[in-house]
């Protein structure tokens, strides 16, 4: 398995191949688009939105994605008056959470732990997804340039401290629209906790997966003990410069002149632990993280 | 990556006035590509490390296909820097599947000078050792530059309106070099004075993974999501690092790391929602097993083995997890909704190797057990324009450790136990207007019960006070949006010192320790958007403090105490010149006025003019500058000069 996929040399000759698998007919094809929603017949522009959109093969079903949101579409169809129908207006003015379940109406399976989020009964479907992207906009979910971003414009709007982490010298390439808030965030409120925060860093990070023989107790647990993730003043985005963050839990009161090794040569002059315990995600042969030391 | 990017982009260009798409299908098809010259002043290698690898070359601003066809949607959307760091996503949709390509390249670079002038102690370094200590000056010239690729391929099919089935499978791919550590100073164990300078490390690490994920809603109000994934890791690491004297370099150590992990997942979720109530269970299981084969193994520098680390016998680390959850909402009014809930959580992980000591095998072994209860209760309050809500949440986990290596025995039971609470509040004020806060508390015990220990280093037991809150405001009068954000988190340690004597003698007790560890984060925007352009603004204060108490017996040690401080500005304009013409405009500055003490500028004028109706020029000058007091030779100024089109069609 390894040796058939994961040769770095053949990686961008599997993605060029792929590309070009799904570009060609994507360059020799000529369409329409052909909405069949009873709905199109008055309302073509909405509806054939919909249908460039993430939903258009419900939309393709016929009514009854609409009536979703809308209502029972039947008494409208016959009669083709507006107040038979829970048209704009009335839905502008229904509550959040009542229009949050149109939609769970489809996705509650999407949001099983939804209660665990911070968003849980605050942040609408609607507050991101918004009428726009439903009826008159192709969701893409993707950064667009580095000028627009998509998700980051949405979530910054709220999370503004978030914003200026992400203008630290060291950060995540959110801010030049490479990487995406949803690259990491289950906004959706997956739950999981610490684990899930760690299992989205491994996605990117798996040289420090393990499990190791000798865990370090807080790297196993979840990165951002040490880390802080949107940016930092620090390299590989540290929380600190020097020893503060480690002694928050490795003090004591006499430290450096106690343990196996003392200490208080190696630090006086301002080393930090990490220069000689760096294996500090784990390790498989020093239970001191220090592979120097064994040298 | 580079190639492809360039194929792809002409064959985009020469298909492009070729297609005959109606301008209404075809509405919103960008292509933008350009080349950027780069122009670095001083340290070009921290300005790399600075900006994702960032050099001269040809980039991709913006691509963005959407077609909509009879029988399928397609959408090509990417992105690619100078630096090779970009996405391409390809998604193709019908009326009941979905699938695609995911792919992302991320670039980065290390500098190899990458070392202070000044000890955080305040020593220069040049008066304790050879000016020359850079990486470079050990090993050689060496690009440690570190890439990652990514590609996954999906496929989704729904079976009717809820009920769905997505397959994902992918490979991801590391490989380059990056410097580890910034060094210090140091006293090598054989005597030696010693400074510790930046290190090397080389990477190959290769994943694999094929994952599927059903979400159904098998009745009325029963809704079940499976997930389950199996995934490899392969990882070799080899490590170069240098050992300077008081005069030259006294050595270099050459070691290798390698492992390789197995590892699944299976979770399952389920619900009964019903207007009046919900109730909410799911149950998740994963196994993990590492066979962590040459780890530690001794390496010349070219990289051939000398010494394995591990044993021939070797052995593995197999690590298993079960996870469950139990919950019920309760709606008893429409404004009043109370839930509970309850999780447990079992991580068991064994670890047997046997370790190279000169030439004898010595036993390493490892057997942790951690089990985790917990429960949340909620009340939540929703009454027109005011919401609340309160949530208690209590967490009991211990661990049984037992860990040893040659002289090395630790067994310990840890018990950990938090307790938290946290109140939610916000109010629309005003039609224009919404203030929020929340407050929150946190109490957490840690305590740790030594069996045994030789030559160990356990922690011992501590108490931690946090308390936490935030506060945001937000402000929309016609083109107008402000905000402001402010949170804090301010937790109080009092800390029994560790047990790291070699031989444990449960009569020694030395002092308690009381010590904190502070955040205080504040931002704020302004955009203002007017007929012709619009501004945005934004200002930060971040500051994190370390308030550790002072060693008795450590002069000059240092770093412990720790404020780092400093604010962050940014502007961005967009104003319409002329017909067809437009210019944009981004300034940044980021300030740390406390113990790094350093500046960054970020700034970019870019003007756009109108060609045809659906060409566009462009060009944008960029300009960083960053200045540091601590370590002046990192200091770089540069400028870049970019020029390109943007087609649509």
């Amino acid at each position: 398995m390894k040796d058939i996929f994961i040769r770095r040399a053949r990686l961008p000759s599997i993605i060029m191949g792929t590309l070009l698998f799904f570009v060609c007919p994507f360059f020799l094809w000529k369409g329409s688009v052909l909405a069949k929603s009873p709905c199109s017949e008055c309302h073509s522009e909405q509806v054939e939105a919909l249908m460039k959109g993430p939903h258009r093969g419900v939309v393709a079903e016929g009514a009854s994605f609409c009536e979703a949101c809308h209502g029972d579409a039947a008494r409208h169809l016959e009669s083709n008056e507006a107040q038979d129908i829970r048209g704009g207006a009335a839905l502008s003015k229904t509550p959040l959470d009542a229009r949050d379940k149109m939609c769970l109406n489809c996705h509650a399976s999407d949001f099983q732990h939804e209660e665990l989020s911070p968003h849980s009964g605050k942040v609408s479907c609607w507050d991101c997804h918004r009428d726009a992207a439903l009826h008159f906009e192709v969701e893409t979910h993707r950064t667009k340039t580095a000028k627009d971003h998509t998700t980051w414009r949405l979530c910054t709007e709220c999370h503004k401290t978030v914003s200026a982490q992400f203008r630290l010298q060291y950060r995540h390439p959110v801010e030049e629209g490479i990487m995406d808030c949803t690259d990491c965030h289950d906004i959706h409120g997956k739950g999981g906790g610490e684990d899930a925060m760690r299992a989205a860093c491994i996605k990117c990070h798996p040289e420090q997966r393990g499990p190791y023989l000798f865990e370090h107790p807080p790297a196993a647990k979840g990165c951002t003990t040490c880390h802080r993730p949107h940016g930092s003043w620090n390299r590989t985005l540290l929380a600190s410069n020097g020893n503060g963050m480690c002694l928050t839990c490795h003090l004591q009161s006499n430290f450096p002149g106690v343990g196996r090794i003392p200490h208080n040569f190696k630090l006086n002059a301002g080393a930090r632990c990490w220069d000689c315990h760096s294996q500090v995600h784990g390790s498989n042969t020093t239970p001191d993280f220090n592979p120097r030391g064994r040298r | 990556m580079k190639k492809i990017l360039i194929v792809f982009v002409i064959v985009c260009m020469a298909l492009a006035p070729h297609l005959t798409w109606s301008s209404e299908e075809t509405e919103g098809n960008t292509i933008a590509v350009g080349v950027q010259g780069i122009f670095p002043d001083d340290d070009s290698n921290k300005f790399q490390e600075d900006n994702q690898a960032g050099r001269p070359g040809v980039f991709l601003e913006e691509l963005e296909f959407q077609r909509a066809g009879q029988k399928v949607n397609v959408g090509l959307t990417g992105r690619f820097t100078t630096g090779r760091s970009g996405w391409l996503d390809l998604k193709v949709q019908g009326d009941k599947w979905a699938t695609g390509i995911i792919t992302r390249v991320f670039n980065t670079w290390y500098d190899t000078s990458f070392a202070p002038d000044i000890l955080p102690s305040g020593t220069r370094v040049d008066e304790l050792y050879p000016e020359d200590t850079g990486l470079d000056d050990a090993i050689g010239e060496s690009e440690p530059r570190f890439e990652r690729k990514m590609a996954e391929l999906f496929l989704t099919y729904r079976f009717s309106l809820a009920n769905r089935i997505t397959l994902r499978a992918g490979v991801y791919d590391g490989y380059g070099e990056r410097v580890p550590s910034i060094g210090g100073f140091s006293i090598s164990d054989v005597g030696s004075p010693a400074f510790y300078t930046a290190g090397l490390e080389k990477i190959e690490s290769q994943s694999t993974w094929i994952s599927v994920d059903g979400k159904f809603k098998t009745a009325k109000h029963l809704n079940i999501n499976i997930y389950g994934e199996l995934r490899d890791d392969d990882t070799e690491n080899q490590f170069f690092m240098p050992a300077f004297g008081t005069a030259s370099l006294l050595d270099i150590n050459y070691w290798k790391d390698a492992q390789e992990t197995t590892s699944g997942l299976l979770a399952v979720n389920t619900s009964w929602d019903t207007d009046g109530y919900s109730i909410k269970g799911g149950a998740s299981f994963s196994k993990a097993g590492t066979d962590p084969d040459n780890s530690d193994s001794r390496v010349d520098e070219t990289g051939a083995l000398l010494q394995q680390g591990l044993a021939t016998r070797g052995g593995d680390i197999d690590s298993e997890s079960f996870g469950g959850a139990l919950g019920g909402i309760l709606r008893i009014r429409p404004w009043l909704t109370a839930s509970l809930s309850f999780d447990l959580m079992n991580l068991d992980q064994n670890g047997d190797l046997g370790l190279f000591n000169g030439n004898t095998v010595v036993p390493e072994k490892s057997n942790v057990d951690t089990n985790r209860v917990g429960g949340t209760g909620e009340i939540r309050i929703i009454r027109g324009v005011f919401w609340s809500r309160l949530q208690l949440r209590v967490v009991h986990e211990q661990t049984d450790r037992d860990e040893s290596l040659d002289t090395f025995l630790q067994k310990t039971t840890e018990t950990d136990d938090r307790v938290s609470v946290r109140l939610d509040a916000s109010y629309r004020a005003t039609r224009r207007g919404e203030v929020a806060g929340w407050i929150g508390y946190e109490n957490r015990t840690f305590e740790v019960d030594v069996d045994e220990l030789v030559n160990g280093y356990a922690l011992d037991e501590w108490q931690s006070d946090t308390f936490h809150g935030g506060l945001s405001y937000l402000y929309t009068r016609d083109a107008i949006r402000a905000g402001l954000n402010a949170n804090f988190k301010a937790t109080s340690f009092d800390a029994e010192p560790p047990v790291a004597y070699p031989l444990f003698d449960p009569s020694i007790s030395l002092d308690s320790e009381d010590y904190d560890v502070n955040l205080l984060r504040i931002a704020g925007t302004l955009i203002w958007a007017f007929e012709r352009g619009s501004i945005c603004a934004e200002l930060g204060w971040l500051r994190d403090d370390f308030s550790m108490p002072t060693p008795d017996d450590s002069d000059g040690y240092a770093l412990t105490d720790e404020t780092i401080d400093g604010v962050v500005f940014a502007f961005d304009g967009q104003l319409g010149l002329w017909q067809g013409a437009e210019a944009t405009g981004h300034f940044e500055i980021v300030n740390d006025s406390s113990d790094l003490d350093n500046t960054l500028i970020r700034t970019y004028l870019e003007l756009q003019q109108l060609i045809r109706k659906d060409l566009t020029l462009f060009g944008r000058l960029s300009y960083w500058d960053y200045n540091d007091d601590q370590a002046g030779a990192d200091e770089y100024s540069t400028t870049a000069i970019s020029i390109g089109i943007k087609i649509k069609f």
